[in-house]
């Protein structure tokens, strides 16, 4: 995205807007979706995500890449609806001050899923059951593809937080593979 | 390399992440060893599925719902531009209000002390008196003596209402000024067989009413006042004004911050209202002045965090000294948060952070 367009999307221009909408809209969909594991939620956030860019573009002031600031507003709201889950959760639950946790998410239903392999079935399990910051990791680096300084940026920590978290990331989907491999073939 | 300390290298080996020296050392021993051979199978295959993972499309309906919701904020947009520049307005303009007020009670105290001669009067309530109030007060004495016939006509009445006067000033000046209000002389307990003083004490004491805050206790001395003729009586309304816009300021703060972040970010927490109120009365009281410091929207909660290390928490805002505020703002700088403040100097600040 040039700066001419950005300058555009600041001053309000839809048109212009738009083309961001048509260039972050897939990222920002998938990063949704391996946060949420779900469709309809993803496709929600992702509304969210550009709503709020749209009201705060004017705030962005260049200091970093445009699409590490969309994705920490992804993150953002992504972290906001997993607040929500889990308070529904814990009203559901009847817990008073109960500590705050991750809380693996089931939400995951493969008859309804995108995936068309066993293979993939089982990776998209295994991450929805992850902890939310394994979660993003895995997301953001293995199916986005970003590297570790863009994550880094957006999740606001050192690299080395970034790739222990990915190493632990891995491990568990190893270990969730080894406990389901009859499912596989 | 035996087997152990292969498999821990395994995982950095299929991302590429191993100096050309490990490698060769992995690929020798993978030549060798078919159980780690099948271990970087596995994990290519994890690998290789994870960046081959099927992608949710964006649906038509998508950008047409997205353009909706849109159309509906850009028909909000402009109306919250418009309240934005009101806010910054109203505030600079209660700032300067403060200030003037500040002012005004500072130099009417010391009028008030200078003017009348009590003998217990305190040499360093003198000092305190700078030179350009003394001109003033000086020039003052000088026009109110011209007017001592009619002051004289009224001098029993006086007498009854100096009391009442002085009893409400007295009051007033304890909550006003930090400085001891004990030390402020007493003319209304002198003999009435000094009418000349006592008469041309009226308007000096009542020039104290401008710097009053209490209402009920504002309008008791203005009724007052107006009976006397008063030629200063005139600054009151200018006062009150200044006040009830210093409260409507607090308010339309609180109210907008809280409209901002209930729109913009489902999880701030509520209830800032009634942070206004507050803020106006210890701005008024102990000198703590009011700013907000305006981040980017998606820093907000990180700064709240950070701000609640510097300073004491009360309703949406922080309360702290000058200089947790400046550390406050360093350590904001060295978290790469951008910022925006307009938190005037002062010994005390209550500071809201906000998003921009």
């Amino acid at each position: 995205m040039d700066d001419k367009t950005l300058a555009k999307i600041q001053s309000g221009d839809r048109a212009a807007f738009d083309l961001l909408v048509e260039e972050y809209q897939s990222q920002v969909i998938n990063i949704a979706y391996g946060m949420l594991s779900n469709r309809e939620d993803a496709y929600d956030a992702a509304q969210e995500v550009f709503l709020r860019i749209y009201k705060n573009i004017g705030n962005f002031r260049g200091e970093s890449a445009l699409s590490t600031w969309i994705f920490r507003i992804t993150k953002n709201v992504c972290m906001d609806f997993l607040r929500k889950r889990r308070e529904l959760v814990s009203l559901d639950a009847d817990e008073e001050n109960a500590p705050r946790q991750d809380i693996p998410d089931h939400r995951y239903s493969p008859e309804k899923s995108v995936e068309r392999t066993e293979l993939q079935r089982l990776v998209r399990q295994a991450i929805s059951q992850m902890e939310e910051k394994y979660r993003l990791a895995i997301t953001l680096f293995d199916i986005e593809g970003l590297s570790y300084e863009e994550i880094a940026e957006i999740l606001d920590c050192p690299v080395g937080t970034v790739k222990s978290r990915l190493s632990r990331a891995r491990e568990k989907l190893k270990q969730f593979f080894l406990e389901n491999r009859e499912h596989l073939h | 390399m035996n087997c152990d300390e292969v498999r821990k290298l395994l995982e950095d080996y299929v991302y590429d992440e191993v100096s050309f020296l490990v490698r060769n050392q992995i690929e020798e021993h993978l030549l060798s060893c078919p159980k780690c051979r099948e271990e970087v199978e596995f994990l290519k295959e994890i690998k290789n599925t994870l960046h081959t993972m099927p992608r949710l499309e964006p649906e038509e309906s998508f950008r047409t719902e997205l353009n909706k919701k849109l159309d509906q904020l850009a028909k909000k947009q402009p109306e919250k531009k418009k309240r934005k520049i009101f806010r910054d307005w109203r505030t600079y303009s209660a700032l300067a209000a403060c200030l003037v007020l500040a002012v005004a009670v500072q130099s009417q105290i010391s009028k008030n002390t200078d003017s009348v001669n009590f003998p217990g009067m305190q040499p360093d309530l003198v000092h305190e008196t700078n030179i350009t109030n003394l001109q003033q007060t000086e020039k003052a004495n000088a026009a109110e003596d011209a007017k001592q016939p009619t002051a004289d006509d009224v001098v029993t009445e006086d007498v009854r209402k100096e009391t009442e006067i002085e009893d409400a000033n007295k009051k007033k000046i304890e909550q006003i000024t930090t400085q001891p209000a004990e030390e402020t002389p007493k003319p209304a307990v002198q003999p009435t067989d000094e009418p000349v003083q006592s008469a041309s004490a009226v308007p000096k004491e009542t020039d104290v009413v401008p710097t009053d805050y209490a209402g009920a206790a504002v309008s008791a001395v203005q009724e007052e006042t107006e009976e006397t003729a008063v030629p200063q009586a005139d600054v009151e309304p200018a006062s009150l004004r200044m006040q009830t816009e210093t409260d409507m300021v607090a308010a339309e703060t609180a109210e907008d911050a809280g409209i901002q972040t209930t729109a913009d970010s489902p999880q701030a927490v509520s209830g800032s209202s009634g942070g206004g109120g507050g803020s106006s009365a210890a701005a008024t009281k102990t000198a703590v002045l009011y700013g907000t410091v305006q981040v980017a929207e998606s820093d907000v909660s990180k700064a709240k965090e950070i701000a609640s290390r510097y300073g004491t928490q009360s309703a949406n805002a922080v309360e702290m000294t000058q200089k947790q505020f400046k550390n406050y703002l360093n350590t904001l700088k060295a978290n790469a948060i951008q910022y925006n403040h307009n938190v005037p100097e002062g010994d005390m600040v209550r500071v809201e952070i906000v998003a921009e």
